[in-house]
């Protein structure tokens, strides 16, 4: 069969690489059929998008910066700001990061330095069991048992070091900042230790084994080579997991106190930018109300494409830079 | 090696051995403090939940009066699964076909759409309840299961996408090029070699997608509305299971509501496990490396 | 008074054995309504009568259509009176065989759900605002329905006490404004002379959720205390109907189930709760200082003494806070069902508004014997006319839907 080169139309792609002109094909038809599924997901998810920012606009327009800055939600009065709902995500999720990523760190080091893969690998799909509960049955287990068993300590520690430092102090109901942050740190910790797993698993063995053959412990090869070389997935891990815990909307609203104020301590009962939207926009039936709250979800999003975009790029990194030490 | 550098194997001094015994003692430490709430959890909910597992509470509907002890979750258990099965359709044949038009065609618009699934993975899931409301809920005139599973699909759509994405990436050269070398059209090769090679790749992202469906309220809230009645209608407000245990596991004026729900949270938990378990001995069967053959 | 209870103990039972014979294939016409003039009693030795000798009119019958609908009826909307209308779902699917589906949301979300048809009819404990109306001009008008009254009580979690707290409104709101921190503040302790109070921090808990629970309490505010109008402000009836309030102090929880949970967890805890959710828990609630001076207990009696106002507006929209009937409860509320006027305008079927205006029949009748073994006061006699001539306007294109 004589092969004919169209050397005037000659741009190839993987299925066509001589370039030549087809007539309608099956292939031609996957492809669009496929960019149909693609361009009609990426039109619905564009409308959504707009669709919420049209809905917020009264909103943003009436308040300006101020939605954002301002530290007073009264519906009542038509008076909307959004720091205090910042401020308690910001808050539980600094605490839960705090809280989850030494531990998940702790785990993965252990899973895959520390321990024999027989029982490595049970203990590995026991944290990761952490993320199959879910939201509303953590939300629960948190109003129920958690906020009782932690508000003797709450107390305490208001009683103590909380009469110097308000944002230890009082007042101390139980349902905080601080139980929602425990809550949310529980649901991320496998995240990020599964993540985290992967990464030290990923570490060149030629340098692992370069430390072992110096004389160095297993400690020196954590310190010296795999923290290092898993910087960048680690960061990638956290990410993923801090971008969960800005999301969680269930299991905080049970625990966190629902109150639409910036509280003094940790201790305070306080709201997050998604609790509150769950709390209140079924009813929301005072003039801009539900603008508001659409408004909300807005921001919310857009702290969340941030810290997940952060996490992708970071983790693309990681992955090339990965590829390289190999 | 070691006969060659004596000199290199100084004995490791105690302060070192020390501080590695005092790091494999924090990550035991950090763990067992990562499991203790688990178990807890767990023996809680067990406890709560267990006493009500006979027959008719995954047969019968909940009593219309609410006081009243007896009845089941029936109608929660089926429009969860009904919810889910409709979102699983919805979901998985646009996320394969997204998936596919990110690797086949590549360039600029597979990373724009990327990054719009990535926006969509991002979403949390009560803002997803928002959009839906506005988008289905308001439109149709009623709240509904069918806008249940619209919520839910979304939710699952970017698990779908990433996890088929990764496994096409997967898919080993050879395999490629000796379809090409046999003359195989792209799309024939999609359908007769890929899809079935990454098949259980994809099928482990399904279960981890619906896993998480499955489990999700806030989605379900502004959607579903929630149903005390059985019903097979998509049309009429549903009931979930994550509904059910959100809005009657605190009624201490009703214990018999509230036992119910608390059964509801057993049996949803058992639910989300099984999915979890069985989505991950799949991945561990075929992981490469491990011998699959492939 | 007495009156009211044997008449309607009359009227309820006449319909109860009516309805015991009307099977739901029925489709008889409603009956005549009741007739208000006093007639000597032809005695029938009814349980429900308990003393001899006073006048009973006789009872009026009323059978009821039952038709069917396409599907389930929906409603959303209030946690007040969930309990109540959860019952009343159970008994009309006995009696006639519809389904219909309550989801207690809250009232703001009742009220939403009504303005944008996305349900049959909302549920709230606030009538509907001129705004409120407004918004929904483009569906119709409403038409509200009070069915039931209830008391929100002042629930607390205190050790050591024998008798209720006795409180009056400007220590309540001292309470809820957070000026009041401690419950041996002076201002309690002068309203209960005797009473040995704990210096526990008191722990106030409010409702995070739009609420006509909420409503009824700070309308009750409103009126009452001078001093919480300035603080707080919310309540104004006028201005807004006070579900969401801008609580100075204090933890909010989601539902009455959640307030009482939270009650109950904290020692030195209180909030505002229905009368029900108090009672089921066994949680103590004060005693409460009403518009004619006297310290009043929550219960049914105090309840329906509240309700029973001599004259009711034509639109329905009233409050009964601060009531100043002799014993009537003042922290009582109404709880109204919404509709619309015209239900050609929002409703698919004419068989699916017949099915509603059915229920709203019922409810206004037999309903209301469900309403005493749930602490809910019923219907006065004296509303009920204007209740049922609520439910006649509802038509059809025009057409009334209820002969």
């Amino acid at each position: 069969m004589a092969i004919r080169i169209d050397s005037a139309g000659a741009s190839g792609s993987e299925s066509n690489p001589l370039g030549r002109r087809r007539p309608l094909n099956g292939d031609v038809i996957f492809k669009l059929v496929a960019g149909a599924a693609a361009a009609l997901t990426v039109t619905l998810i564009g409308l959504m998008l707009l669709d919420s920012v049209k809905a917020a606009w009264p909103a943003f327009e009436r308040f300006g910066p101020d939605f954002v800055t301002g530290s007073r939600w009264s519906p009542s009065f038509t008076i909307y700001g959004a720091l205090p709902f910042i401020y308690g995500t910001l808050l539980t999720s600094a605490i839960a990061l705090l809280l989850a990523v030494p531990i998940a760190l702790l785990v993965a080091l252990l899973v895959t330095e520390f321990l024999p893969p027989r029982i490595a690998q049970p203990v590995a799909v026991a944290v990761d069991l952490l993320a199959a509960v879910p939201s509303v049955v953590w939300g629960l287990w948190g109003l129920l048992v958690l906020v009782p068993f932690m508000r003797p300590i709450e107390r305490g520690i208001a009683a103590g070091p909380g009469q110097f430092i308000s944002f230890l102090g009082p007042p101390t109901p139980g349902p905080s900042y601080l139980v929602a942050a425990v809550i949310v740190a529980l649901m991320i910790v496998p995240i990020v230790a599964a993540v985290s797993r992967e990464v030290f698993a990923a570490t060149p063995r030629l340098q692992r084994e370069a430390v072992l053959a110096l004389g160095g412990t297993r400690w020196d090869v954590i310190r010296r080579v795999v923290l290092p070389i898993g910087r960048t997935g680690v960061m990638a891990a956290v990410l993923l997991g801090l971008g969960r815990a800005i999301g969680e909307t269930i299991a905080v609203t049970m625990v966190i106190g629902n109150a639409p104020r910036i509280g003094p301590s940790i201790f305070s009962p306080g709201f997050t930018l998604a609790s509150v939207i769950a709390n209140e926009f079924n009813e929301a039936t005072e003039p801009l109300h539900a603008e508001a709250l659409v408004g909300l979800g807005v921001v919310l999003l857009a702290m969340a494409v941030i810290v997940n975009g952060a996490g992708v790029a970071v983790r693309r990194r990681f992955e090339r830079s990965a590829e390289r030490g190999r | 090696m070691a006969a060659e550098y004596p000199a290199l194997l100084k004995p490791t001094s105690r302060g070192r051995r020390l501080k590695a015994d005092l790091v494999v003692l924090l990550a035991v430490v950090a763990t067992v403090v990562a499991l203790i709430p688990l178990a807890s959890v767990f023996l809680y909910i067990v406890g709560q939940g267990a006493g009500l597992l006979r027959p008719e509470f995954f047969l019968e509907d909940p009593p219309g009066d609410l006081s009243a002890a007896g009845g089941g979750i029936r109608n929660a258990i089926a429009g969860t699964l009904e919810m889910t099965a409709l979102a699983t359709l919805m979901a998985v044949p646009l996320g394969i076909l997204i998936a596919i038009f990110d690797t086949e065609v590549g360039g600029r618009a597979a990373t724009g759409t990327r990054f719009l699934i990535d926006v969509l993975a991002a979403l949390p899931s009560i803002v997803v309840g928002i959009f839906v409301y506005s988008l289905v809920v308001v439109a149709q005139g009623h709240f509904s299961g069918f806008a249940g599973s619209v919520a839910l699909a979304v939710i699952m759509l970017p698990l779908i996408v990433v996890s088929t994405e990764e496994m096409l990436r997967l898919i080993p050269k050879p395999i490629t090029e000796g379809a090409r070398a046999l003359g195989l059209r792209r799309w024939r090769t999609y359908l007769s070699v890929f899809i079935p090679t990454a098949l259980s790749g994809i099928f482990t992202g399904l279960l981890l997608a619906v896993s998480r469906a499955v489990g999700e309220t806030a989605p379900l809230l502004f959607t579903a509305l929630g149903n005390n009645f059985f019903t097979a209608e998509l049309s009429e407000p549903m009931q979930g299971m994550p509904l059910l245990i959100y809005r009657n596991a605190l009624n201490s004026a009703y214990p018999a509501a509230r036992d119910r729900a608390m059964g509801a949270a057993l049996v949803l938990i058992l639910i989300v496990l099984a999915f979890n378990l069985l989505g991950r001995w799949l991945v561990a069967r075929r992981k490469p490396g491990r011998g699959s053959g492939r | 008074m007495l009156n009211g209870y044997r008449r309607f103990g009359a009227m309820a039972l006449a319909a109860a054995m009516f309805a015991a014979a009307c099977t739901s294939a029925g489709a008889t016409s409603a009956a005549a309504p009741a007739t208000s003039a006093p007639a000597t009693s032809a005695p029938t030795d009814t349980p429900a009568q308990t003393a001899a000798g006073a006048s009973t009119t006789p009872a009026p019958v009323y059978t009821y259509r039952c038709t069917k609908a396409d599907g389930q009826l929906n409603g959303a909307g209030a946690t007040f009176p969930y309990p109540l209308y959860s019952k009343w779902g159970a008994d009309y699917n006995a009696k006639c065989g519809v389904k219909l589906n309550y989801q207690s949301i809250g009232s703001g979300g009742g009220v939403k759900g009504w303005q944008q048809n996305t349900v049959d009819f909302g549920a709230s404990d606030a009538f509907l605002l001129d705004s409120e109306i407004q918004a929904a001009a483009a569906n119709g008008e409403p038409v509200e329905i009070p069915v039931a009254f209830g008391a929100v009580v002042i629930a607390y979690n205190l050790k050591g006490l024998t008798a209720p707290l006795k409180m009056t409104a400007d220590i309540i709101a001292g309470i809820f404004d957070g000026k009041t921190k401690s419950w041996n503040d002076p201002a309690i302790a002068a309203v209960n002379p005797g009473v040995t109070l704990p210096s526990t921090e008191i722990s106030v808990v409010h409702r995070s959720d739009g609420s006509g629970t909420t409503s009824i309490f700070t309308t009750y505010l409103t009126l009452a205390s001078p001093s919480w109008v300035t603080a707080v402000g919310a309540g104004d009836p006028k201005k807004s109907a006070g579900k969401t309030v801008e609580w100075p102090v204090g933890l909010g929880a989601s539902g009455n189930e959640g307030v009482t949970q939270g009650i109950n967890q904290t020692d030195g805890g209180i909030g505002y709760i229905e009368l029900t959710y108090a009672l089921a828990n066994k949680i103590p609630f004060a005693d409460v200082k009403n518009g004619a001076g006297t310290f009043i207990t929550p219960s049914l009696d105090s309840v329906k003494a509240a309700a029973n106002l001599s004259t009711y507006p034509a639109d329905l929209r009233f409050n009964l806070a601060n009531s100043p009937a002799a014993a009537g409860y003042p922290i009582t509320g109404s709880t109204w069902l919404i509709v619309y006027k015209d239900l050609s305008k929002v409703m698919k079927s004419q068989d699916r508004a017949n099915a509603l205006v059915d229920y709203l029949w019922w409810a206004i009748h037999e309903g209301q014997s469900d309403s005493a073994a749930l602490y809910y006061g019923s219907i006065p006699a004296g509303l009920l006319a204007q209740d049922e001539a609520a439910v006649k306007s509802i038509n059809w294109a025009g057409q009334p839907l209820l002969p």
